[in-house]
């Protein structure tokens, strides 16, 4: 081959060899455009952020790491995103994220920053799934995905690449689980209820709570070599099956003790296993509780009359307590108690008294509970039965009567600490009531026994039946006395409601019933009623029936009525008699009063006739008729005669009646003008001077019959005033020893020494000729004298003048007649 | 009015009362007359409530009775209420006239239908007056039943 040939050929070679190196330049340049077009469209489109910072100035890669972090943060600024990246952190377009930091978005501080940054430098600018927390334009939290990795030239860092994933609501979807787990957990290990996680294939135990540890006495470790079957007592329980509710089972404890337990359970997955949640109420107080209370009152109930004793038994052996018992105060004397009932390690105790002072039932009587639960004896070193007894333990319950008295107390004690303590107060709380109305009834009873004890001396002595009454069946039981009554036969024992009915008396029986009737319907407080009842002998007597009910049953319902029987007839036959004079007495009354009113008005006939014919004779006169003259005058003295007797028996009928009248305070100066008012007739045509002390004290009398007497004082002085001028009386008084002593005073003729007694004599005058019928001064007399006072007279002699003494006390006041 | 004068029936024990009586209604310018019984009885009699004895009864009946309550043998609340219980002469108006202004009184005889209370005055001029009102009130002003 020639030169040229090699030449053309070897260039020929290299043509289509550069021919070849263009096609493949060409092809690359292609296959890269299209890379880069693809490049674009993914930026554009994908949904991972994708930035690019770019350092100013490039950071030497060889510096220490903290400080090449620092340096980078202050110099990297991002230059390149897509649409995706901006959006992430709330903006809309990607070129509102050119030109920021990575502090624009950091969260933290600065230190955190580095401290985050750190793993991406140390691992040669290169890092997979970073989790980073961050903050888009609006400030809240957002967490990414991170990759990144550094562009790196001859030692230098000229930028990154940096693409992301939004992953915040995984993030926070799983914060939220964690809380939810941990809030699971302290439920679960937290919790008061025994609750266990178990293997439903082995049984075996895979978790436990501290409850379950607690109370079952097993640890942990024990738990967890344990399977359910270990602790289910299958005595009495079986494992029915997986998942169920409120079951009761027995459990077996580490101490071999058995507990009720009330159980369910639920299916759970537990760290892979296929498991059961269980959980197990103790329900042991619970159930013991029921049973208690049900066998306290299976025990009780059919027992009123001793239900205290059952009580304490029971309760006793129930809740192994040593002593319980139920005291009563002892009504004489308030600080000493009485046991009622007493029951020691179950049994029937004896009962016995003790004295409050110093003892812990001395702070619960009338008080309130009281519990020591080791140290009572300290704290009530004188009590000498509790250190008898080596009590330790107390509880004590004050019992109240319905009327909120205190009645008693119920006590629980024992020689060691009680292990039913809080069982122990709630028992004795709960029968409180029911303990105090029991004290209560026994109260009753005991002062029924003893008030009928009584009351049969009583009735035995005053001949009364007694009758004790069951409402309910209408039945009463009768004493001896009532039988005898009744029956003639001491022997009998009760009597119906039928045959009580049919003995009274059919006009009383309304009477008794409605009595009867009131008071059992609480209309009236008493039954007491007085009825006629035929006795054994077809007779009829008279009884006075009382009664009082005197107990109630349960429900509150009156049960018994208790009263007496006592034959009255004699009394009802001194009453019938005492009505008769009663009445008898009213018509005399009525007698006396028309009596009076008869003469009253007879008086005016003659009065009326004398006046009558008068006139008559007046007109006659003057008219000169003098025909009928005579008989007229005759009529006239007729009259005047039947006054006279009339008068006469009319002065008679007043020292009978009614003289004096209750006393009662008045003014004497209002008294005596009243009493001249009236005398005025008599007083101003005699021209009298009258003079009244202006100081007389005011007086306690019958008003009336005072002013009578100085009526008829003042009168006397007028009517014997003789030939006096100056006619003066004088009304005063005069005191000594607080005693008051009237007087009326006057001018006239005056007495003789010897005639100072015969004055106040009835019917005595001293001169025949002088007006009056002689009763004045004896009326006086005895108006004074009623008055537990006294009347006397004193005269210096005729045409001396005269002075009428007199006193009253009026304590000493007789009554009329 | 009719011939006849105005009857009355006098009922009084006190035969000076009674001439009172009498004598004002004689002077009264209302003609009259007046029957006089001296007690109870008799005025029953004259009503023919009572059998007939000694007295005869009156053929006619009184336009007005005047009664005093105090009377012998039959008093006059009885007089007043046989009266006032009998189915025609209680019709005839009744004036109690008498000295009692007690209450109880007063108030039985209007128990018993009295148609009038008169107490009598203590004197004259006022008795005559009395006596010349009431004819003038029973008799004329008054509108009786004269078909009695």
């Amino acid at each position: 081959m020639s030169e040229t040939e090699k030449l053309h050929s070897d260039l020929l070679d290299q043509i289509s060899d550069l021919k070849a190196k263009v096609a493949q330049k060409t092809l690359i340049e292609s296959a890269l455009s299209a890379y880069q077009e693809k490049l674009n469209l993914f930026h554009a489109n994908t949904s991972e952020g994708i930035s690019y910072l770019q350092l100013d100035p490039p950071l030497p890669i060889d510096l220490p790491p903290l400080e090449f972090a620092e340096k980078y943060i202050k110099c990297a600024k991002i230059t390149e995103a897509n649409r995706a990246f901006a959006k992430m952190y709330g903006f809309e377009h990607e070129d509102d994220v050119i030109g920021k930091t990575l502090l624009d978005f950091w969260i933290g501080d600065i230190e955190q920053l580095k401290e985050y940054l750190l793993p991406w430098v140390t691992n040669n600018f290169t890092l997979k799934n970073q989790l980073s927390k961050e903050k888009n334009k609006y400030g809240e939290v957002i967490y990414f995905i991170n990759n990144t990795v550094g562009i790196i030239k001859d030692g230098l860092m000229f930028g990154l690449w940096g693409t992301q994933n939004d992953v915040t609501e995984q993030v926070l979807a799983q914060e939220k689980l964690k809380e939810s787990e941990n809030l699971y957990k302290n439920l679960f290990y937290a919790n008061p209820i025994p609750m266990w996680v178990y293997d439903r294939t082995t049984l075996k135990f895979l978790e436990v709570n501290d409850a379950a540890i607690n109370n079952y006495g097993y640890s942990k470790d024990d738990f967890l070599n344990l399977t359910l079957k270990d602790v289910i007592n299958f005595e009495s329980s079986k494992l029915t099956s997986h998942s169920f509710k409120s079951v009761l089972q027995k459990h077996k404890k580490k101490d071999k003790t058995i507990i009720d337990v009330e159980v369910s359970s639920h299916k759970i997955v537990f760290e892979g296993y296929e498991a059961e949640l269980l959980l197990a109420n103790d329900v042991t107080e619970k159930i013991f509780f029921n049973n208690a209370i049900q066998s306290l009152l299976k025990e009780t109930n059919d027992i009123a009359y001793d239900f205290l004793n059952a009580f304490v038994k029971e309760l006793s052996y129930l809740l192994k307590v040593k002593y319980i018992f139920v005291g009563k105060v002892i009504e004489d004397s308030s600080r000493k108690i009485r046991t009622i009932a007493i029951a020691v390690d179950g049994f029937t105790g004896n009962n016995f008294e003790y004295s409050l002072k110093d003892t812990p039932c001395e702070m619960v009587v009338g008080k309130a509970p009281c519990i020591y639960e080791n140290d009572v004896q300290s704290i009530f070193p004188n009590d000498h039965l509790l250190v008898e007894f080596g009590i330790r333990s107390y509880v004590g319950i004050p019992l109240f009567a319905s009327n909120g008295k205190p009645i008693g107390l119920m006590v629980a004690m024992d020689d060691k600490p009680m292990k039913n303590l809080t069982m122990t107060k709630l028992f004795l709380s709960i029968f409180a009531s029911r303990a105090s109305s029991e004290l209560e009834r026994i109260g009753i009873d005991e002062a029924l026994r003893e008030s009928e004890e009584r009351l049969k001396l009583a009735l035995t002595a005053s001949k009364q039946g007694l009758y004790d009454l069951d409402l309910s069946s209408g039945i009463a039981k009768i004493d001896s006395t009532y039988s005898q009554m009744f029956y003639n036969n001491p022997n009998r024992k009760s009597e119906t409601n039928e045959e009580w009915i049919n003995r009274i008396h059919p006009e009383d029986r309304e009477l008794v019933l409605n009595a009867y009737n009131d008071y059992v319907n609480k209309i009236s407080e008493n039954y007491k009623v007085e009825a006629r009842h035929k006795n054994a002998f077809g007779e009829w007597i008279w009884i006075l029936s009382m009664g009082k009910i005197v107990e109630y049953d349960s429900s509150g319902k009156q049960k018994r009525l208790v009263g007496t029987y006592l034959d009255i007839t004699d009394r009802k036959l001194q009453e019938a008699k005492i009505q008769e004079y009663l009445n008898t007495l009213e018509n005399k009354n009525a007698e006396l009063e028309r009596f009076s009113y008869t003469v009253s008005h007879d008086l005016k006939s003659p009065v009326i006739t004398i006046k009558g014919f008068l006139g008559m004779l007046l007109d006659d006169a003057k008219s000169g008729n003098i025909d009928r003259l005579v008989s007229d005058i005759e009529r006239i003295s007729k009259a005047a005669d039947k006054m006279q007797s009339l008068l006469e028996d009319l002065l008679l009928l007043s020292r009978l009646g009614k003289i004096v009248n209750p006393s009662a305070k008045f003014s004497t100066k209002e008294l005596l003008k009243e009493t001249l008012d009236l005398l005025q007739g008599q007083i101003t045509p005699k021209n009298v001077k009258i003079i009244i002390d202006e100081n007389l004290p005011d007086m306690e009398a019958d008003r009336t019959r005072i002013g009578e007497v100085f009526q008829n004082l003042i009168e006397n002085g007028i009517k014997y005033l003789g030939d006096q001028q100056n006619p003066i009386i004088e009304i005063g008084f005069s005191t000594k020893n607080k005693q008051h002593t009237y007087y009326v005073k006057d001018n006239g003729i005056g007495i003789q020494k010897e005639y100072f007694e015969k004055i106040f004599g009835l019917f005595d005058k001293l001169d025949p000729n002088t007006e009056g019928n002689g009763i004045g001064l004896a009326f006086v007399k005895r108006v004074i004298e009623l008055h537990g006072g006294k009347i006397w007279v004193h005269s210096d002699g005729p045409g001396k003048g005269s002075v009428f003494y007199f006193t009253i006390n009026p304590k000493m006041q007789r009554s009329a007649n | 009015m009719n011939n006849c004068s105005m009857k009355i029936l006098l009922v009084e024990d006190d035969n000076d009362h009674a001439e009172l009586v009498i004598r004002s209604f004689n002077e009264c310018d209302i003609p009259n007359e007046i029957i006089h019984a001296k007690d109870g009885e008799e005025a029953l009699i004259f009503l023919n409530k009572k059998p007939v004895g000694s007295k005869t009864n009156l053929s006619f009946f009184p336009n007005l009775i005047l009664l005093d309550l105090r009377l012998p043998k039959i008093d006059g609340i009885n007089v007043l209420s046989t009266i006032k219980n009998d189915n025609f002469l209680k019709q005839i108006p009744v004036v109690i006239f008498t000295t009692s202004n007690s209450p109880y009184d007063i108030e039985k005889s209007y128990f018993h239908h009295a148609n009038s209370y008169l107490v009598k005055p203590n004197d004259y001029p006022n008795y005559q007056k009395l006596v010349n009102d009431l004819a003038h009130y029973w008799l004329e002003l008054n509108k009786n039943n004269n078909n009695l």
